[in-house]
């Protein structure tokens, strides 16, 4: 018999590359494909300043968007990051806002408005966390009360849409720019403030806070046994509990930390608009799901990366920029991302399919 | 020569609402011992093992690990004592590469991170020991069940392991991935690790235990070496009764030419999966498909019932030629399929034995057509009595029967429909001796009754008791067609190994 001996455990043909990241890839190849199409198309659009500027628009979703991965990967959906992204608005400008001014405001140290505001996103995180993992709330209850909570209590603090005044620290901060100029006489050049020559591209604080986030984001999600336990529970919770995982934990935490992600992403959100209202990101939480699902991470959990979410935001704001090229009417941004993401979701099933039926030719 | 003793059970006693679970059950576990827990479906085996794994806490009794009381609390309390489990389902994540699956929880770090390089180095070198040498940074679901189990021992040794429990490790094996398997297992003896087996294959139970404990009913019989008894004394100790011996179960034996013609596929196959099969199914006959797993008896099996159409061939029924896209297609044309996993494909847990019973009429009989109360509850009755359904009610969900039971139940859905043809896929894995022989004689019956039966299994012995004739498959193709005197345990064996004579 010993030809039959060869064959059982010999490990599956083909395939060889990991499906996993395939869909990353591809989220890649899209954005690539966009970018070309782009600069054929549009005159003046192959440009730093066109990066740039996609980077700056979006850097709040990415910052939130990094946390929303690992919520996906475990399984989850957090709803209410919109609403915490308005309140943190809220905070900073309507606490920071002079008490003698037309809005009233606190009078609050910006620094502290900052930190309310990130102890905020941690408070909300936690309690929304605790509601899923001990009294059995589905994530999507749980964060939609979190969701009506937060940007209900935007219109406590004020109804106003609140401008923060010249002079305040987050006023400063926000218009801080990284700039990227051409010096007279050619040339290539970097500098702050008020520059010698043109300028042809800048940088915001909020788009570092996003390179740290996402950078943060990676090692968390791949170097540390909370990453990794992060994984485990998306791909069997049941298991990794009889592993021996801290399984209850984790899933407590990683809506805390999305929490705090939404809160980074407020303060980012105040930076770029300078100003805060209640009215402000309804319905943001359906780009950062959008974005991550695009960058290759399945809603049904276990498997996406932090690192193809930074693509899912790129694809997602350069279709923005397309819009804008072409003066289309912006809500055509929606149908496109609509498209955009069914194509993926389609994509994904297709991919995780044929996986399975590679599975089941081996395994019989 | 004993070997020194790790574990000792004492005593232990379980009570559940209304069930005496264990009474006054001892246990005692040497190192280097593979010890077989046999019993069946029901006689305590899994509760003495949750009681040591501190799933459930014992009533009264003491547990002893190296002669130092212990009381597990749970099965990381039970982990962090020495007792690992790996359990039939593979309790791993099948997103995870195979080098975190064995070390996730207890990564190796490096400045904080973890540290992949040292893992699935450490992982690789794990794995050397059962002889697989794999990728192990691809996921864990790209390999096979079996290897999947590998990895699972080698995790659970991996964490300071003094006693392995083995929870039916082999029922999604075949032959071959056995055979890695009990290697495997012979090599940790060696090592002096105590292993506790817990499997339904008495075969495999003889050629891997140096011990057995029996219990019934909760109670123990005894604990034996393997070589102070047979297989059948054994059997008769679980049973507690002389069992109807397998063997002289009677097949009718009719010639090909009284038996009519039901169903007749002509070269029938599935693009990139079985090809070319031709096959006959008579009435009043019972074809046998034997074949290694993945050796295509459940594709074609599929291919039967419209589960996977055919992309080639054709298939008449009565003569006339058919076209069986789907399942209700099939299931018109009088066809029934029981599934191999009854857990995903069969039983519906959370309905009632009734609910579960009617379920294929009322497919057949469309949703409009609702089936009144009186008589689903009329056959559901009906099949509890012929069956021997052990329930109380017909109410009571299907999910906790036991696994005997609840195919029981299916096969009540399916010949509550009458059909001609029945197609069994591995309808007695998983299942306890005594309930074995039941549906085996039921099978017998209902061909005599003039049922046209396809009957796969991957035990030979069970194949070969049933069948009136048998196909054998091997690499998706059928090699042979087996009848009369050639249906014999070895020359099956050796046309599945593609040794001896094909009738080609």
């Amino acid at each position: 018999m010993n030809n039959v001996n060869a064959s059982p455990l010999k490990k599956k043909k083909g395939g060889n590359l990991n499906t996993n990241y395939l869909v990353v890839i591809i989220a890649i190849v899209i954005l690539l494909i966009a970018i070309i199409v782009g600069s054929l198309v549009f005159d003046n659009f192959f440009k730093l300043g066109t990066f740039t500027n996609l980077l700056i628009n979006n850097a709040h979703i990415g910052i939130s968007a990094v946390g929303m991965t690992l919520v996906i990967i475990t399984g989850g959906i957090d709803l209410s990051v919109g609403a915490v992204v308005a309140i943190v608005t809220m905070i900073c400008a309507y606490g920071s806002a002079d008490p003698a001014s037309t809005f009233g405001g606190l009078g609050l140290d910006p620094v502290v408005c900052m930190i309310i505001s990130l102890v905020y996103g941690i408070l909300i995180g936690a309690a929304m966390g605790c509601l899923i993992q001990f009294f059995d709330f589905p994530p999507f209850i749980a964060t939609l009360a979190g969701m009506f909570f937060s940007r209900g209590s935007c219109y406590i603090l004020s109804t106003q849409a609140i401008t923060v005044e010249r002079g305040n620290l987050i006023d400063t901060l926000g218009a801080w720019r990284l700039k990227f100029f051409t010096p007279e006489g050619g040339g290539f050049s970097v500098g702050t403030g008020e520059v010698d020559g043109k300028v042809i591209g800048n940088l915001s604080i909020p788009v570092f806070m996003f390179i740290v986030v996402v950078i943060i984001g990676i090692l968390i999600s791949q170097y540390t046994k909370f990453g990794r336990t992060v994984y485990a529970i998306g791909g069997n919770e049941q298991s990794a509990y009889l592993m021996g995982l801290p399984v209850k934990r984790t899933k407590v935490l990683v809506y805390t930390l999305n929490g705090l992600c939404s809160a980074l992403a407020g303060i980012a959100f105040t930076f770029f608009m300078r100003s805060g209202s209640g009215l402000l990101c309804v319905g943001m939480e359906m780009d950062v799901i959008a974005s991550v699902v695009i960058g290759g991470t399945l809603l049904t959990g276990g498997v996406g990366y932090v690192f193809g979410t930074v693509f899912g935001v790129l694809t997602l704001g350069l279709i923005q920029t397309f819009v804008t090229y072409a003066s289309l009417n912006s809500w055509y941004t929606k149908i496109f991302v609509g498209v955009l993401l069914l194509f993926f979701i389609g994509l994904q099933r297709i991919i995780v399919n044929i996986a399975d039926s590679k599975k089941v030719k081996v395994a019989g | 020569m004993q070997n020194p003793i790790i574990l000792q059970m004492k005593g232990i006693d379980m009570q559940f609402p209304g069930v005496h679970a264990l009474k006054e059950v001892d246990f005692t576990l040497r190192a280097g011992e593979v010890h077989t827990i046999m019993g069946e479906n029901g006689a305590g085996k899994s509760t003495l093992i949750k009681c040591l794994t501190g799933v459930y806490q014992k009533g009264k009794g003491t547990i002893l690990l190296d002669g130092k009381e212990i009381n597990p609390k749970s099965t990381l309390d039970a982990q962090s004592l020495g007792i690992s489990t790996v359990y039939q389902e593979v309790n791993l994540c099948p997103n995870l590469t195979v080098a975190e699956n064995c070390f996730i929880g207890r990564q190796p770090k490096k400045a904080g991170f973890i540290d992949w390089k040292t893992m699935n180095k450490r992982t690789k070198e794990l794995l050397k020991r059962f002889d697989i040498d794999i990728d192990v940074t691809k996921p864990l679901s790209t390999y096979t069940v079996a290897i999947q189990q590998m990895v699972a021992i080698a995790r659970a040794i991996d964490i300071q392991c003094k006693v392995l429990i083995l929870d039916e490790p082999t029922s999604s094996l075949d032959a071959n991935e056995v055979k890695q398997l009990f290697k495997a297992m012979r090599s940790l003896k060696e090592e002096g690790m105590a292993i506790i087996f817990i499997s339904h294959f008495l075969d495999q139970v003889f050629e891997i235990s140096d011990r057995f404990t029996v219990l019934r009913n909760g109670e123990l019989i005894g604990e034996y070496l393997v070589d102070e008894v047979t297989q059948y004394e054994l059997v008769s100790k679980m049973v507690g009764h002389e069992i109807d011996d397998l063997s002289t179960l009677k097949r009718v034996q009719h010639t090909e030419a009284e038996m009519k013609e039901f169903l007749k596929a002509k070269q029938i196959g599935v693009a990139g999966s079985v090809q070319d099969i031709d096959l006959t199914l008579r009435k009043g006959e019972i074809v046998g498909f034997a074949g290694l797993l993945g050796s295509g008896r459940t594709e074609t099996a599929n291919m039967l019932f419209g589960v996977d159409p055919i992309t080639k061939g054709s298939i008449s029924i009565n003569g006339k030629k058919v076209n069986l896209r789907k399942p209700s297609n099939a299931i018109k044309h009088n066809i029934a399929y029981c599934p191999e996993d009854r857990k995903r494909d069969g039983i519906i847990g959370d309905l009632s034995i009734r609910e579960n019973i009617i379920l294929a009429i009322q497919a057949r009989q469309g949703i409009f057509k609702k089936i009144s109360k009186k008589k689903a509850e009329e056959l559901a009755q009906k099949y509890i009595k012929t069956l021997q359904i052990a329930t109380p009610d017909a109410d009571k969900k299907i999910g906790e029967l036991s696994g005997g039971n609840q195919q029981k139940v299916i096969l009540a859905r399916w010949l509550a429909t009458d059909p001609d043809l029945l197609i069994l896929d591995e309808p007695t894995r998983g299942i306890d001796v005594g309930a074995k022989t039941e549906i085996q004689k039921l099978v017998l019956k209902l061909c005599e009754e003039g049922m046209s039966i396809v009957f796969i299994s991957s035990e030979i012995e069970e194949v070969v008791r049933c069948s009136n004739r048998i196909v054998v498959m091997r690499d998706r193709k059928k090699v042979a067609e087996l009848k009369g005197d050639d249906l014999e345990h070895d020359t099956i064996l050796k046309t599945i190994a593609g040794g001896a004579k094909t009738n080609e």
